[in-house]
Parts: structure tokens; C-alpha cells; sequence
């Protein structure tokens, strides 16, 4: 069961990582053209009808084109990982699908899982003779895997999930919006960040913040955007102000933090992390929590897809609002860290000799 | 070539070349060759051929997500171990590796 669910997890970040440079892409040219209207007092580009605003405009509308595939993407990627080539087709058409009759993200999932695994089941339970062997990829795979998403998403699920999806999106856009859900909301996802950094539990906040952008909600991406930059950074300033608390090494990880904090990796505080994980998770978490609520309290909106990274206070309306975020968390772990815990004379965990193999889990393929 | 291996992680960014150097780095202290590839954002970096993956003694995957050019390595066995594994006991993993794949060739 365990194992199962890793496969399954496996899928899914797949699909993700191959949506994310589609949501980047996307997102990021939404928000150029709408910061240089912005700075000139323009909030929408509609009116205009000719001349540079017009032209514009016609940028950004090409942007929303990619935030508009996030499904599409996420269907065809999971498939993909599941099934291989053959399975794209159905997984693209039923994502597809999924944005266009209102089923969401969830109608994306069901439609990558079905068409992966149908695909799959074709490739290893069907056997044709040699003479026939290339139709399989080409025509029997993407026919039946995608007649079994039409029959699944276009007729039995059908219902079922739009209605799933749009009550489940009401929902949430209720929390972002009413200012005492939304920053429970951060409390919750930006210990998630700090948790585990990178692990599962921080990649589940983070792929409930990627996945809502196929909703237009942009407010639990912003969240967890804060504590993912917040954390590196705040590795980052502890170097910088307690050079003396930390190695050699450590002060070279403090540098490329600045770096990860940037663009916003969490991972970057791993090195750190892993000197005394039982005193610093607890600090990463109360950071992750108060950076990302600071955020919210301050008023910080998400209108357009947020874009992660220190530089994505700028697709942030209230963008100082994102900015403050940052420094409350990376301050707390900034000067908590240090003096919580002597970075120079413990070696990290697990680099010595004694590295215990028993709870490491290896399974052939 | 005692064996060859994969990392890869969801960003592709921070975890695929930390485990990748960990791996490389360990192998080396263990006296054995080894070739890493990192299947990143970025693409394939530092790619097995498949000369060498016929050569290695098995394949040892650090991730949980989809690997791609799998037919390199036919014939070959291959390990899943979690990526987080590879950064913290790079040579844990190597060493219970090469256990299980020498406990399997032997029955």
C-alpha cells in the first residue's frame, strides 16, 4: 500500500515538473505586460484598440494561454509517467477536457491516472503478433485510453466532478478571500514549507499552491512562495551575521543561499538543517508560519499566478507586502538558528562512518 | 564501471545535483567507478551512454519520478532508493545496493 502511494506520488510530481516551466512561462508574461501598464496607471489593457497598450495587451493574452494549459499539461505528463508515449494522447485530450467542463484540477488528475494506466495495462496485457507489433503504440494504446477517458470524464464523472470541483473552489476562494481563514491558511502551509524541505510533506503544500493556479486561485501559491524563499534566506543572513557560528563549508552554503532564496529553492537549507534537525525544523516551521502570515496580514493579494523567488514580489498586488514576509522569516531563522545551535562543531548527520543502512528502502524495478 | 546512476527530483534544481555529488563523491571513497547522471530541468546532464550502461554492474535510481531513456539499461538491474537517502548516506545506499543486487545474482 505504502509503496503504491509512492508510485503514486512519483506520478504526480512528474506531472508537475513538467507543468511548472508551462505555469512559469505563462504566469511571467502575464505579468510583464501588466506591471508596465501598471506603472503608467493602467489595470487593463481591453480598451485600447490600437498602438502600444493594444500590443500589450495581445502579450498578456498570450500569457493566459499558458496558464490556461496547466491542465492539459498535468493530465498529459501523469499519463506519461505512468504509461509512456502511447498514453500523452488520452492524457492531453482529457485534460483538456477537464478545463473545459469545469472538473478542475481533479478532473486532470483522474484523466493523467486513467489514460496512464489504461495505457499501461494495454502495453503489458495485450499481446499481438510481431507482424502487428507497431500498431499498439500508434493506434490501439491512444484508441482505447482515450475511448476509456471519453466513457470516464465525458459521461460517468461527468457530473460528479464539476460538481466536486466548483463547490471544493468556492470553498477555498472563500478562505483566500475572507482575511482570518486566509491566514490560518498561511500558518498551516508555511510549516508545511519548513517542515521537511523538499520532503513530502513541504511538496504537499506546494502542490496544493501549483495546482489551485489551474483554479485562478492564486493565494495559497503566494503563501507558500514566502516560506520557500523565506527559509534559504534566512540560512543565507545567518551567515552573514554570525560568520564565527558556522564552518568553512557551511559559510559557502550560506552564500549559494542567497542564490537559492532568490529563486526560491527550500532545499537550500537542508546542509543546514541536517546539523541538528530536532532544534531547527521546529525554528524553519515558526519562520516558514510567520513569514507567510506576515504576508497576508499585510494585505498582500495574488491576482495574477505568483511567480516563486524573491523577485516574485513583483507579480504581487501589495508587493512590499510579499517583501516583508521574507524578511520576518528569514530574520527569525537569521538569528534563531545560530543561536540555537553551534553550526562549527557538530559533523552533519549521517556523513560519518556510522551510516545506518536498515532504514534505507531499495526495490528493484 | 561497478554501476551507474540516476538522480532526478521534481524541481530538478537543488536535490538532483546534491545527490548526484553525494553519490559521486561516495563512490570514490568506496574505491568504485561510477557514472551519474542528473535528469534535471535542464535536461540530461552528464548522460550514461549505452556502452557504459551494459558495462555497469546495476543501475541505481535516486527518485521516485518518472526516468527517462530507460531502454539503456536493459538487462541491467535496477534499484529505486529515495532520493533524500542518497544526500544523507550516500554510501549506505551504496554499500545495501550492491548487497541486494550481489544476494539476488547469487540465488
Amino acid at each position: 500500500m505504502k509503496k503504491l502511494f509512492a508510485e503514486w506520488k512519483g506520478f504526480l510530481m512528474s506531472g508537475i515538473s513538467y507543468m511548472l516551466p508551462v505555469v512559469i512561462g505563462g504566469s511571467l508574461v502575464v505579468a510583464v505586460p501588466k506591471l508596465i501598464g501598471l506603472c503608467f496607471g493602467i489595470t487593463s489593457f481591453d480598451a485600447y484598440k490600437s498602438g502600444i497598450w493594444f500590443y500589450l495587451g495581445q502579450i498578456e493574452s498570450v500569457g493566459w494561454i499558458g496558464v490556461g494549459l496547466v491542465n492539459l499539461v498535468l493530465a498529459g505528463y501523469i499519463a506519461y509517467a505512468i504509461g509512456d508515449k502511447p498514453a500523452l494522447a488520452a492524457g492531453f485530450i482529457g485534460g483538456s477536457l477537464a478545463t473545459t467542463a469545469n472538473m478542475g484540477f481533479l478532473g486532470a488528475l483522474v484523466a493523467g491516472f486513467a489514460s496512464g494506466y489504461t495505457a499501461r495495462w494495454c502495453q503489458r496485457k495485450l499481446k499481438v503478433g510481431e507482424k502487428f507489433e507497431s500498431i499498439m503504440p500508434l493506434v490501439v494504446v491512444p484508441l482505447l485510453s482515450t475511448m476509456v477517458v471519453a466513457i470516464l470524464m465525458g459521461i460517468i464523472l461527468k457530473e460528479p466532478l464539476t460538481w466536486v470541483n466548483t463547490s471544493l473552489v468556492a470553498w477555498i476562494k472563500e478562505m483566500s478571500a475572507s482575511g482570518v481563514s486566509a491566514a490560518t491558511l498561511a500558518l498551516i502551509m508555511g510549516a508545511m514549507i519548513g517542515t521537511d524541505l523538499g520532503g513530502p510533506i513541504n511538496k504537499a503544500a506546494w502542490m496544493a499552491g501549483n495546482v489551485l493556479l489551474a483554479e485562478k486561485i492564486y493565494t495559497p501559491a503566494m503563501i507558500v512562495n514566502v516560506a520557500i524563499a523565506g527559509i534559504p534566506l534566512g540560512y543565507a543572513v545567518a551567515t552573514t551575521l554570525f560568520k564565527q557560528r558556522f564552518s568553512t563549508e557551511l559559510l559557502d552554503a550560506g552564500r549559494s543561499d542567497w542564490f537559492m532564496g532568490f529563486i526560491g529553492i527550500t532545499e537550500g537549507a537542508i546542509p543546514f538543517t541536517l546539523i541538528n534537525p530536532l532544534k531547527l525544523i521546529p525554528i524553519n516551521m515558526l519562520a516558514g508560519a510567520a513569514g507567510s502570515v506576515t504576508t497576508i496580514l499585510l494585505g498582500a493579494q495574488a491576482k495574477i499566478p505568483p511567480v516563486g523567488g524573491m523577485y516574485g514580489f513583483v507579480t504581487i498586488h501589495n508587493g512590499w507586502a510579499y517583501l516583508v514576509g521574507l524578511l520576518v522569516c528569514a530574520l527569525i531563522i537569521g538569528i534563531l538558528a545560530p543561536l540555537a545551535v553551534n553550526f562549527n562543531d557538530s559533523t552533519p548527520a549521517g556523513k560519518d562512518s556510522e551510516e545506518d543502512e536498515d532504514d534505507i528502502e531499495i526495490s528493484f524495478e | 564501471m561497478d554501476f551507474v546512476a540516476i538522480t532526478s527530483c521534481p524541481a530538478g534544481l537543488a536535490h538532483t545535483p546534491m545527490a548526484a555529488k553525494a553519490l559521486e563523491k561516495a563512490a570514490a571513497e568506496l574505491g568504485l567507478t561510477a557514472k551519474v547522471e542528473q535528469q534535471g530541468e535542464m535536461g540530461l546532464k552528464n548522460e550514461i551512454t549505452v556502452a557504459e550502461a551494459q558495462a555497469a554492474q546495476f543501475l541505481l535510481i535516486g527518485s521516485d519520478q518518472k526516468i527517462e531513456k530507460m531502454d539503456r539499461f536493459e538487462g541491467i538491474p535496477k534499484l529505486r532508493v529515495n532520493i533524500n537517502s542518497c544526500i544523507q548516506k550516500p554510501k549506505a545506499v551504496i554499500d545495501k545496493a550492491s548487497k541486494v543486487v550481489a544476494a539476488r545474482s547469487s540465488k
